[in-house]
């Protein structure tokens, strides 16, 4: 489904600051695939999701879609294949805008936007029926500004946006991280809906192991732009937590020094 | 007294209101400080007066000065979206080149409409009263205007609009090419302004390259008035407060001249004034009249 062949993303090339982010990074993901990219701060999981939606493009190596070369396609151009949910979770949805006219712009994600009302009967009764899908109570409020709703809400609605249209490819980055706990295992419930129920191929960052065992069916662990670890299947099945961190030593040569992977355990 | 004020302040409070509805639209929807409109005002006049000058129909005058400014703004976005260039250099570089245009559409400092036809004379040949005739057809194209604007907002394109003002990493990642969005949102928020420029032509009876100095401080203040008076809420409501705020802020005009200042002096009560309405939340803490926020 998604392929990344030897990918390198430089920051401040050919400066004193020169920093590597993504280092001869390859990555195969099947159709369906809940993978789930664990490492530690700055070991370049929020860049190699930037790199596959197209915020901006690698410097060396090539991204595969379904078949199709994206590697040069700008941003707007992969909408139509790639969904993504941004870790804050004001930045998924127009504060300004009401909750049905977040919910349209997502419904069209990827097709060019025309000079029609964007908004009739048939839309309102479909974003009704998916927003009472996550059972915050939503569907009666499509007429006010996503500004009034709690951040928990409005990652929640970012996360119905992704899907909306169905996607070639969801990306999450830590979409639970800035949210309360009890938030936090709501979104993550409506994740592990949404990828064992609508079976999306999922790329998803997280901090969180245990998110990490529980969602994916697949593990990949990062570190220094390069991936040192991947497990899946029935491997993965039998592992917890501490299994995954002396697996990350063995990888990397060190170990998994950040405080929220400490934290999560 | 003050009815006398309010009523003389009503006239130029709507056919300024056009041009404070652009800003509101550059301003508060796509959250775009646009300097464009000093000189979009003044092109508007300036085509306008030209085309009527020149003996053409002054509808004519008034459509090709809207058109003109669709032009100005697109210039604007281009600039800015396109060629990487600050937004408010963008709008400060299409302003300085357009008062070379101008002047060049003008021919000469100024054009007198004085014995020249004009829109408003039409309608007073319906059987209206003179003296209402500016009144009803700036209310009337406000009317009209507005529900157009409102409208187009509603569509797909004018949703993605919205957003690239609000959220604009967002609506990216929803596929819309945002650099055309900022391009449709200037384009017509300088025509409306260009629009406004040659209803102002008109009334006033005459065009003037300088008449466009200060344009954006006074839409900006009519916007910020405005969400005081009515609150901001949604766009059609937010067009309606500019458009009261325009009123009021020409109410304020007046008033200042009434105590005895020059009218050299209010572009300095203009700035003053949006400076106070744009700080207020700051004067307010500074004054202690709200609680600090916790933490």
């Amino acid at each position: 489904m998604l392929k990344l062949d030897g990918l390198w993303k430089y920051f401040n090339r050919n400066t004193i600051n020169e920093m590597v982010a993504l280092r001869n990074l390859s990555l195969e993901i099947g159709p369906g695939e809940a993978v789930m990219v664990v490492g530690s701060n700055g070991a370049g999981k929020s860049t190699l999701l930037n790199v596959i939606a197209g915020v901006f493009p690698p410097d060396q190596g090539s991204i595969t879609l379904a078949g199709t070369d994206i590697t040069s396609r700008r941003e707007y151009r992969r909408a139509a294949f790639v969904a993504r949910v941004f870790q804050d979770p004001l930045a998924g949805t127009a504060a300004s805008m009401t909750l049905e006219e977040n919910l349209v712009l997502a419904l069209r994600r990827g097709e060019s936007r025309r000079l029609r009302r964007a908004i009739r009967a048939r839309e309102r009764e479909f974003f009704q029926e998916r927003l009472a899908s996550l059972g915050l109570g939503l569907e009666n409020r499509l007429i006010e500004k996503v500004g009034l709703l709690s951040g928990g809400q409005r990652q929640a609605v970012a996360l119905l946006m992704a899907t909306l249209k169905e996607p070639r490819v969801l990306l999450l980055d830590e979409p639970t991280a800035a949210l309360d706990p009890k938030t936090a295992s709501l979104v993550t419930s409506l994740i592990q809906r949404i990828i064992t129920g609508q079976r999306l191929t999922t790329l998803m960052v997280t901090h969180d192991l245990k998110q990490a065992l529980e969602l994916g069916s697949r593990i990949v662990m990062m570190d220094a732009g390069q991936i040192v670890m991947d497990v899946a299947g029935e491997e993965m099945a039998a592992m917890d937590v501490d299994d995954l961190l002396l697996l990350f030593e063995k990888g990397s040569g060190r170990r998994l020094t950040t405080d929220r992977v400490v934290l999560a355990q | 007294m003050l009815l006398s004020m309010a009523t003389s302040s009503l006239e130029p409070g709507l056919i300024y209101g056009l041009m404070a509805l652009g800003v509101y639209i550059s301003f508060r929807i796509l959250n775009f400080a646009d300097l464009t409109v000093d000189g979009s005002l003044t092109l508007g006049a300036a085509i306008a007066a030209s085309v009527i000058v020149a003996g053409y129909n002054p509808w004519l005058g008034t459509i090709a000065a809207l058109l003109a400014g669709l032009v100005a703004g697109a210039c604007t976005g281009v600039l800015h979206a396109f060629l990487g260039i600050s937004s408010l250099l963008s709008g400060i570089l299409t302003m300085t080149g357009l008062y070379s245009v101008n002047l060049r559409v003008l021919g000469r400092a100024n054009i007198s409409l004085l014995r020249s036809p004009r829109i408003y004379y039409d309608i007073s040949r319906t059987g209206l009263p003179e003296e209402m005739a500016v009144l009803f057809l700036s209310l009337a194209t406000l009317v009209v205007i507005i529900y157009l604007v409102n409208l187009l907002l509603e569509t797909e394109v004018g949703l993605s609009v919205r957003a690239t003002g609000d959220n604009e990493q967002m609506i990216r990642s929803l596929g819309v090419d945002t650099r055309y969005t900022k391009i449709i949102g200037l384009s017509l928020s300088n025509g409306l302004v260009a629009l406004s420029g040659a209803y102002v032509a008109q009334y006033q009876g005459f065009a003037d390259i300088s008449m466009g100095i200060g344009t954006i401080v006074a839409g900006l203040a009519s916007v910020i008035i405005g969400e005081v008076v009515l609150g901001a809420g949604s766009v059609w409501r937010g067009m309606v407060a500019a458009v009261l705020g325009s009123f009021v802020y020409r109410l304020v005009i007046t008033l200042v001249l009434w105590l005895g200042f020059k009218p050299t002096d209010l572009k300095l009560m203009t700035a003053v004034l949006v400076v106070l309405a744009l700080a207020s939340p700051q004067i307010r803490r500074l004054l202690r009249l709200t609680p600090r926020e916790a933490g």
